[in-house]
């Protein structure tokens, strides 16, 4: 094998990220990534691992504890990495690797382990290694046992990661893919809130589910943190065995997915439809709007994000132990109402012109004004949003455990059209003022700037936990009986919208330099 | 009779940086132009001053007779541009991005259908099916620009290293088209750093230096016919002598190659 090249490819990728912080928002970026760092620190050692590990060990639960804090860790990194795409970002690909001396095995381990030495998993390791460091102070534990636990369960954690992400990529790019994702993603999401109240009921059922949880890689290393000796190597050869398993499967998976398709044998026809849609917005806009819209169709990014948007708000919305009942659920649903519309086209609408490539450059060779090559962009995030917020009052209407009333059809109407132009507003000034050129053929890899993420995750948690908090202070009949104020809440959202596309437009045309910089990748 | 492009005096600069300094030129009516120079001299930012990509900090630009700026809209629709990266839509398929191109420049459904079919064909391109633009190989992605910088009939045509990785066989197809279309009295201005292309294809070269600066601008033509172009009292017979000249370029000497 070859270490050296290996390892310096790994520099070489710490090298370009920290290339990344020479640039403005890259440098932000930084110092917010240090903030933050130094918050969880903060954290970790009050409540998270180190914490936690104290408590374990003061309450006598010290198994129960580590089980629950790493389950709890690797299921928020799986969750975090495969939905935001934080750590499974490919550095080099097979192909671009293929250019230096390196074996099949070695660009294998050079895409992997770059891969695992992304900050995202050094973080979650951090965390890991917090509870195992605890536990072992506090004296529940051998700290060359726990060290080797977490450090294999972290890697457990990454080739699962890769592994759902890699099949959802390859499911995306195959006949009928997107279908079975999307089963995949309700499963997902609905199951649990419909198994766990009735196995927590059933008798036997939780020592059954516990005896299951036993297998796996969290509970697996908080076995070896606290039991130094009783089924050491049982549970370090369970460890093994998740990760041999895992790597079969990714390589099973990989191969599958880097055999070419035949595209060029498909033949190739006339399918006005975009255009026809497009038509809506007016005749000059229609092959603009054409264009546009299949940008968002064709997109992997969209596409998982699209058909995932409903079950992921469903469950938000339906699984709250706390405040169950019609009236919660719909005090919820006005937080899913509000962000849906946007949740489905973010990774595009927050970066309008991230997945142009050169293709940027074209739009100011044509003979129009620019400002409507932003409309036309702005439009389609808007019709494809549109789609999933009628999607959902359409659903909500016929199936929600709700009673149907027209005060909560008003609400959330005007939460989902009020939250489309908002967010689909400041959408506008992120494109404008922060684009990033993005990898149009991935999946995954979270390739938004700075502030298109602070947008998309700022606004998704604002509106989960903004309506939980309106539930609990002001309670679901206050919220009813003020149902009149989501229209010129809904009016002044329209408002800004109008205002930004006017505006946006003027700043599209003295900024194209500069956009055309930071596309094409000069900044 | 009219220039096609007029250009007094342009200046652009990216802060400090000085691209383009004070350049004239005149590119006339029905002429193969060749704009040449060196790496980083300055080509690739004065055809974006001239098409409108870029603003230029002075000078004045008269395209076919008429001032030109970003926001002429009737001017650009006589133009047709191939950028050096080329700008197309990599998720679209050839015909579809052939297809919104001509839609963009006026043209309508059928005429727009039947030109890119036509294209497609004498392009090499119609088995290309559902295949992305993205997909396509570099030579065939330089063919689908070509195709969308002349699908809707420019009057003049701005082409920069148009024929860079196109096979010979397309580049013959090629060259015969334009000189079509300058023979119709229609212009093309090209930049390229294959100097022996130019001087087969090209009447009229200008010659910019280090930054943006014209050192030459004359007829070429006599290098065709055997002859020489004359300049500071020396005779140049090729073109790579003169541009050797005039750029101050020099083959550097590696001993250990």
């Amino acid at each position: 094998m070859n270490a050296p090249l290996i390892f310096r490819l790994v520099g070489l990728r710490y090298k370009l990220l920290w290339a990344q912080t020479r640039t403005r928002n890259g440098r932000i970026a930084l110092f917010l990534a240090g903030y933050l760092f130094a918050l969880f620190i903060l954290l970790l050692m009050t409540a998270g691992g180190y914490g936690a590990a104290m408590i374990a060990v003061r309450s006598g639960q010290s198994e129960k504890v580590a089980q629950a804090v790493l389950g709890g860790l690797f299921l928020n990194a799986l969750i975090a990495s495969v939905v935001t795409g934080f750590g499974i970002n490919t550095a080099f690909t097979d192909a671009a690797l293929r250019r230096y001396a390196l074996s099949a095995r070695d660009r294998l381990a050079a895409r992997h382990l770059t891969g695992i030495l992304e900050p995202v998993w050094i973080f979650v390791l951090g965390l890991y290694l917090g509870l195992s460091t605890g536990m072992y102070v506090f004296g529940a534990g051998s700290f060359g046992l726990g060290a080797a636990a977490v450090l294999l369960l972290l890697i457990a954690n990454y080739l699962l990661a890769r592994v759902l992400a890699t099949l959802i990529e390859w499911l995306s790019h195959v006949k009928g893919g997107t279908a079975i994702l999307f089963l995949m993603l309700m499963g997902a999401c609905l199951l649990p809130g419909y198994l766990i109240p009735r196995l927590a009921n059933a008798h036997g059922a939780k020592e059954g589910m516990l005896a299951v949880l036993g297998y796996t890689p969290p509970f697996a290393a908080a076995a070896l943190m606290v039991n130094a000796g009783a089924g050491m190597l049982r549970h370090f050869g369970l460890l093994a065995g998740w990760i041999a398993a895992l790597l079969i499967l990714l390589a099973a998976i990989e191969k599958q997915a880097a055999r070419p398709r035949s595209a060029a044998a498909e033949v190739a026809t006339w399918d006005d439809r975009y255009e026809r849609i497009g038509s809506i917005f007016g005749p000059t806009m229609a092959a603009l709007i054409g264009r546009s819209l299949r940008y968002y169709v064709r997109s992997n990014k969209v596409r998982f994000n699209y058909i995932g948007a409903l079950p992921a708000l469903a469950f938000l919305t339906f699984n709250n132990p706390t405040a169950a009942g019609p009236l919660h659920y719909f005090v919820r649903a006005l937080g899913a109402f509000t962000v849906v519309g946007f949740l489905g086209t973010a990774v595009m609408s927050t970066n309008q012109f991230g997945f142009d490539a050169s293709g940027f450059r074209r739009y100011f060779l044509l003979p129009i004004a620019p400002g409507a090559i932003l409309r036309a962009s702005s439009y389609t995030a808007m019709f494809v949003g549109g789609t999933l917020v009628a999607a959902a009052l359409l659903l909500w209407l016929l199936f929600a455990p709700v009673p149907l009333d027209a005060q909560m059809a008003t609400m959330l109407l005007a939460a989902g059209v009020g939250g489309l132009c908002l967010f689909n507003a400041l959408s506008i000034w992120t494109s404008l003022l922060a684009p990033r050129p993005t990898n149009f053929e991935t999946t995954f890899g979270n390739q938004l700037s700075l502030s298109a993420n602070v947008l998309l995750i700022g606004g998704l948690l604002a509106c989960i936990f903004g309506v939980m908090a309106l539930d609990k202070i002001a309670g679901p009949a206050a919220v009813l009986s003020y149902w009149w104020t989501s229209i010129p809440a809904a009016a002044l959202a329209v408002v800004f919208y109008l205002y930004s596309l006017r505006r946006g437009a003027e700043v599209f045309v003295s900024r194209r330099e500069r956009l055309l910089n930071a596309l094409e990748g000069r900044n | 009779m009219t220039s096609a492009i007029q250009v007094d005096n342009l200046t652009k600069k990216y802060g400090e940086t000085v691209a383009v300094e004070n350049l004239s030129l005149t590119v006339p009516a029905g002429t193969m132009f060749g704009f040449l120079g060196p790496n980083g001299s300055g080509k690739s930012t004065t055809i974006g001053c001239l098409t409108g990509l870029l603003d230029p900090n002075a000078g004045e630009i008269r395209i076919l007779g008429e001032p030109f700026h970003d926001g002429a809209v009737a001017l650009k629709r006589r133009m047709g541009v191939m950028p050096e990266s080329l700008g197309l839509f990599d998720a679209l398929y050839a015909h579809e991005f052939l297809f919104f191109q001509a839609r963009m420049f006026g043209l309508d459904e059928e005429t727009a259908r039947r030109r890119v079919s036509e294209l497609l064909d004498a392009m090499e391109l119609g088995g290309t099916g559902k295949k992305r633009l993205s997909e396509f190989s570099a030579g065939m992605r330089k063919r689908v620009a070509f195709a969308a910088a002349v699908i809707h009939g420019p009057d003049l045509l701005f082409l920069d290293e148009p024929f860079e990785s196109i096979d010979p066989a397309g580049v013959a197809s090629i060259k015969q088209w334009l000189h079509k279309i300058t023979g119709q009295g229609r212009a093309v201005f090209l930049t390229t750093h294959v100097l022996e292309t130019v001087e087969r294809l090209c009447s009229q070269v200008a010659i910019i230096t280090k930054p943006g600066k014209l050192v030459w601008q004359g007829d070429i033509s006599a290098l065709d016919r055997d002859g020489a172009i004359s300049h500071d009292g020396r005779e140049f017979r090729t073109l790579e002598q003169l541009f050797l000249h005039l750029t101050g370029e020099r083959y550097a000497q590696l001993e250990w190659l």
